[in-house]
């Protein structure tokens, strides 16, 4: 979890000269950049699509925690990103927030195990991601686990009772110069953030990527989770292109990492201690080879 | 998870009888549960062409082995590449290429696997064997690996792709359906399933990453030689197998692959390995990529590998109770007791409960 910020930090110092014109933290009820400003208009790509392509990266606080929050450790204080402030929880869902919240080393899919961050959360993620636009879809290509995400420009959300995804199911058009993402069909196993914000397989989320200049794009996302939630909620973040020439996506599987420190006896898989229907455990000593 | 495949693969693991010590490969000794007139040893094996007799050679899909005199111009873009995109099909090697790339012997003369109906044969294109020319210790470690997968007492005795590790390249290229894009710059290879992630190839000859950088995926340039799409892929770390059979490399493993279509339907795939610390020479294996209907849109559903996975403990632990009761082997696909290749439809290798014999998942050990 610290290596995290100590790598935010790091890129941090790569978007320098972007820093200066949005370092303006987004709280609610402020208007995004400046009236007056002359609107971007980006270039198109040979499909005439507006271009998102590049490699950008989100770099703030909201990885951690979406709500203003103080700094901790290995957390750095935050302005909330939330329109409004507080995300409207339902009374019983707060509590399992805070229960989260508690139990957050744990019980964080994602930081303990290793899991598919969901949407908006994968965007958080504190590592690059590539934008790639093609005729019948745009594919997210994100450093942190090789997650791919096809935003389809054609068909249907398929059946909730049939298929749900870590990831959802991304449908997506232009409204102008703003890509709209429509994403459904999620199991509820995902947080979206390291401090226990989490939902229900009926979350449903609109993105919005707006360019708004060369080198940034708003990432404008819309929540709504009749189960957890009392009414849809906003979150707003820039996103920023990525500077250095010849960058290329590497990799993090945090998972393989976690397997090859625990066969050194350097960590403990996170799900060892739970049960394992159908087999019981082997008390014998395996032979030695 | 890989539910299905993992049912194939268990049903020809637990075809395989049980009792064969690790250390056999040398020495002869007596077999757990075997007659005490059985042969011992890997000797009791008999060569590839006897065991693989009679074994029906079926291929789906057509195989090439080298690129064809004759082929044809590709379209090309707007900005002069030719003209790759689409869906492309591997199909015919999702099953057993993925599994195991080689068929043959083994320096001892044991077969490893045989052409079958499901079964493409050895993707290698010069080895004569159809085996990896490793290298005597690494052979050793190879043996090692194929015991391991076949009694695990640790996670880290499976295979890399039931960990849900990527697969690198070329095993990746084994995944199934895939697509080629283009977006300004880059060839982008996107295929089904997590452990073959997307491959977003830069174009424009820059320098591989630095030598202390390694990935599981490597890092891949490619150019265009003529009508040919060259990748070189550089920069893997150690941790990936060319497929399930424990066929490993070293961080000094570097990859040449070249894609040439044959026809507007057809690719052929040729990839060029060499790693000096491990073999003893490069090597190449060939696949033979059919073109889907552009109406048949490509979806990359999500798999979720890791997410929940539990059947690596499992299989340790049903491992570890093989071992306690000194039943050993290697994972291979060849009934040991009759040297003939093991067919997945055959039924005799159940118990009188009807449970599969042998191996290492505990509901079948006692």
């Amino acid at each position: 979890m610290k290596g995290y910020f100590e790598v935010a930090v790091g890129m941090a110092a790569c978007v320098a000269a972007v820093v200066v014109v949005a370092t303006r933290p987004v709280v609610a009820a402020q208007a995004p950049p400046a009236a007056g400003a002359v609107p971007y208009t980006p270039s198109r790509t040979a499909g005439g699509q507006p271009d998102l392509s590049g490699i950008w990266q989100y770099i703030g606080p909201a990885t951690f925690d979406l709500e203003d929050h103080s700094p901790s450790m290995g957390v750095p204080a935050g302005y909330g990103v939330v329109d409004g402030g507080r995300i409207p929880y339902l009374p019983a869902a707060l509590k399992q927030r805070d229960k989260n919240f508690q139990d957050r080393a744990t019980a964080d899919p994602t930081e303990a195990f290793c899991y598919r961050p969901g949407v908006p959360r994968i965007t958080l993620m504190p590592f690059p991601f590539q934008i790639l636009q093609f005729p019948n879809y745009t594919e997210i290509v994100y450093e942190f686990l090789g997650v791919n995400r096809q935003l389809f420009f054609k068909g249907q959300h398929p059946d909730p009772d049939i298929d749900t995804f870590w990831m959802g199911d991304s449908r997506a058009h232009w409204e102008g110069k703003t890509l709209v993402v429509d994403v459904a069909n999620f199991n509820d196993e995902t947080w979206f953030d390291g401090a226990g914000n989490f939902h229900s397989d009926a979350l449903h989320v609109v993105e919005r990527y707006t360019r708004t200049s060369p080198d940034i794009m708003t990432y404008e996302v819309t929540i709504e989770d009749p189960k957890v939630f009392s009414r849809p909620w906003k979150m707003r973040v820039p996103l920023y292109r990525r500077q250095e020439p010849n960058l290329r996506l590497l990799e993090y599987q945090c998972h393989t990492y976690m397997e090859e420190e625990a066969a050194k006896g350097h960590a403990k898989l996170p799900w060892s201690h739970l049960p394992l229907e159908g087999v019981p455990p082997f008390e014998g000593v395996p032979e030695k080879k | 998870m890989r539910n299905q495949y993992r049912q194939w693969t268990m049903r020809i693991l637990a075809a395989i009888p049980l009792a064969f010590t690790a250390a056999a490969q040398q020495t002869p000794t007596q077999q757990v549960g075997q007659s005490p007139a059985a042969p011992s040893g890997f000797g009791q094996i008999q060569k590839a062409q006897d065991a693989c007799k009679g074994v029906a050679v079926r291929h789906r899909k057509q195989h090439l082995h080298a690129l064809p005199a004759n082929v044809i111009e590709p379209p090309r873009t707007a900005e002069g590449w030719p003209d790759f995109q689409g869906t492309w099909s591997s199909a015919a090697y999702a099953l057993n290429g993925y599994h195991s790339i080689e068929v043959g012997n083994d320096p001892s003369g044991n077969v490893i696997q045989c052409e079958d109906d499901s079964n493409i044969g050895s993707l290698l294109i010069d080895s004569p064997t159809g085996m990896i020319p490793y290298n005597p210790e690494a052979q050793k470690k190879k043996m090692e690996y194929l015991a391991a997968i076949y009694a695990p007492s640790k996670r880290m005795d499976m295979d890399t792709d039931t960990l849900c590790f990527f697969r690198g390249v070329p095993h990746d290229m084994t995944a199934g359906i895939f697509r080629i894009g283009y977006v300004p710059g880059f060839v982008v290879v996107m295929s089904q399933g997590v452990t073959s992630p997307t491959r977003i190839v830069p174009m424009d000859g820059r320098r591989h990453l630095p030598d202390s950088i390694k990935l599981m995926m490597g890092d891949s340039v490619g150019r265009w030689q003529g009508n040919t799409l060259v990748v070189e892929t550089t920069n893997n770390s150690g941790d990936t197998w060319f497929d399930k059979h424990g066929t490993w490399h070293s961080e000094e493993m570097r990859v040449t692959e070249q894609w040439t279509m044959v026809d507007q339907k057809t690719m052929y795939y040729q990839a060029t390995v060499d790693d000096p610390k491990v073999f003893t020479r490069p090597w190449s294996l060939a696949m033979t990529f059919n073109k889907m209907p552009e109406n048949n849109a490509f979806v990359t559903r999500e798999d979720a590998c890791h997410e929940g996975e539990r059947s690596v403990d499992r299989s340790v632990r049903a491992g570890q109770r093989a071992l306690a009761a000194g039943i050993k082997g290697y994972h291979i696909h060849v009934n040991l007791e009759t040297g003939k290749a093991i067919n997945p439809e055959e039924q005799k290798y159940l118990d009188e409960s009807g449970q599969p014999r042998g191996l290492s998942y505990a509901p079948m050990i006692k």
